[in-house]
């Protein structure tokens, strides 16, 4: 098994891979819906309501953590 | 020639779960599929960041109802290996036993809906009796007729005894024989032929550019099980297996009832082969990384990718089960054919909705 990865920021537009692979746009409709990322290109786009109804405004999987300062960094310690 | 567009689904006779199609159909040919999901999402994948591991195995086998079993299994399979515990041998042949079980009764509830989807009532009810006898072994084993809860991280739960696994062998070679009495009109009825021979064809380039997984791809030539790479107790089994290269209905229907066989015949070598030993081991360490884990579902390969963080609850457990991966075939199957062949082509992928949209 061969593994790839992509890492992008939240804002970035994704390019679709279904022109290559046909079964990659359940995936990625699902990636837009869960996720809230955005994926250019998609010929069956379903608009962030694959699942989810129309209504729902967050993505619900998606988690933001707040980043750790270390103790040397901070500008008020000693 | 003007277009019409026709809904199929979401609620239909011959489907078992819901999904919505929308055809674009001239003149009764069907000329484009596009597929609409969401019916039955019920956000599984959400639950692990409230339930730990151990409860995350009750809730995976709630995915799909009749596999269930099998869902539990990748998901122990996968922490075992990460967290290198070592199952005993005997819970090893008791996971084969049990799954072995399940795949017999869900190609059986599968072969009788594929025949009262072409409206032949007698046979549909007659095999789902031939049915009744595997889920009266799973009550009497088990506890429950269908989710059967069998699966502990480490190993499995419950025991059989040696009067139950004399019991267990004469039923399978009961099933083996009422089905072998059913085959010749399964297969060779002139009815049943017309409907099936020559409609949904997917050719062995086309299966495999898809990527299409389990008997779909089976029947087209692509010979893949997973059960081949020898997880838990199937390196000391004797197995083949099953091809067919037709790739139209008539081959789906044919492989899965050599697989009924198979399958029967696997549970008789895992009881002639059990040894004693444990149960189950102790769950020592907490899972961190990120593991693969792989088996072989009735409807195909079953991917779990699971997440750990160094504590007892995960990360991310991503489900990617078979029938995702078989319904983009739908829009290449379905052009082509006619309005009334579309309920027999969207059964007989397997379609198990339930799992798609955890």
């Amino acid at each position: 098994m061969t593994h790839l990865r992509l890492t992008i920021d939240r804002k970035t537009l994704i390019p679709s891979i279904t022109p290559v692979f046909l079964g990659a746009f359940l995936v990625e409709n699902e990636i837009q819906d869960l996720y809230g990322l955005r994926v250019q290109g998609l010929p069956i786009d379903y608009h962030r309501t694959f699942y989810l109804d129309a209504e729902v405004r967050e993505a619900p999987l998606c988690t933001y953590t707040v980043a750790q300062k270390k103790e040397a960094d901070h500008p008020a310690g000693e | 020639m003007p277009k019409t567009t026709i809904p199929f689904g979401p609620q239909h006779p011959v489907l078992p779960e819901p999904v919505h199609l929308k055809l674009t159909v001239e003149d009764e040919v069907i000329t484009e599929v596009i597929p609409a999901f969401g019916f039955v999402h019920r956000g599984l994948e959400k639950l692990v960041e409230i339930k730990d591991m151990h409860q995350m195995v009750q809730v995976v086998e709630r995915v799909c109802g009749i596999c269930s079993m099998i869902h539990a299994m990748c998901l122990c399979q996968g922490l075992e290996t990460q967290m290198g515990l070592e199952v005993p041998r005997r819970a090893r042949f008791l996971r084969v036993i049990w799954s072995e079980l399940h795949r017999m009764h869900s190609h059986l509830l599968w072969l009788g809906l594929f025949a009262d989807s072409f409206g032949f009532e007698s046979l549909f009810m007659q095999l789902w009796k031939i049915r009744e006898k595997i889920l009266d072994i799973n009550e009497a084993t088990a506890g429950n007729r269908i989710i059967v809860s069998v699966n502990v991280i480490g190993g499995v739960r419950k025991d059989l005894t040696t009067e139950q696994m004399q019991w267990i062998e004469r039923e399978v070679k009961e099933v083996e024989k009422q089905l072998k009495a059913l085959e010749d009109t399964l297969l060779n009825d002139y009815t049943v032929r017309k409907r099936t021979v020559g409609k949904g064809l997917v050719s062995k380039s086309q299966a495999y550019e898809l990527g299409l997984v389990g008997p779909t791809a089976r029947a087209s030539g692509v010979g893949q099980d997973l059960r081949q790479l020898r997880y838990a107790a199937f390196d000391e089994l004797d197995f083949e297996p099953v091809v067919e290269t037709d790739g139209d209905n008539h081959a789906r229907l044919r492989v899965r009832l050599r697989e009924v066989y198979q399958s029967s015949d696997l549970v008789r070598q895992a009881i002639a082969k059990i040894p004693e030993g444990e149960l189950n081991t102790k769950v020592k360490g907490k899972p961190e990384g990120e593991i693969i884990s792989r088996v072989e579902q009735p409807r195909g390969e079953l991917v779990y990718y699971i997440k750990g963080k160094g504590d007892k609850f995960l990360d991310r457990v991503r489900i990617r089960t078979p029938t995702f991966a078989n319904l983009p075939a739908l829009v290449v199957m379905l052009p082509g054919m006619y309005l009334s062949d579309v309920p027999t082509i969207v059964l007989s992928i397997d379609p198990c909705i339930s799992c798609t949209e955890r």
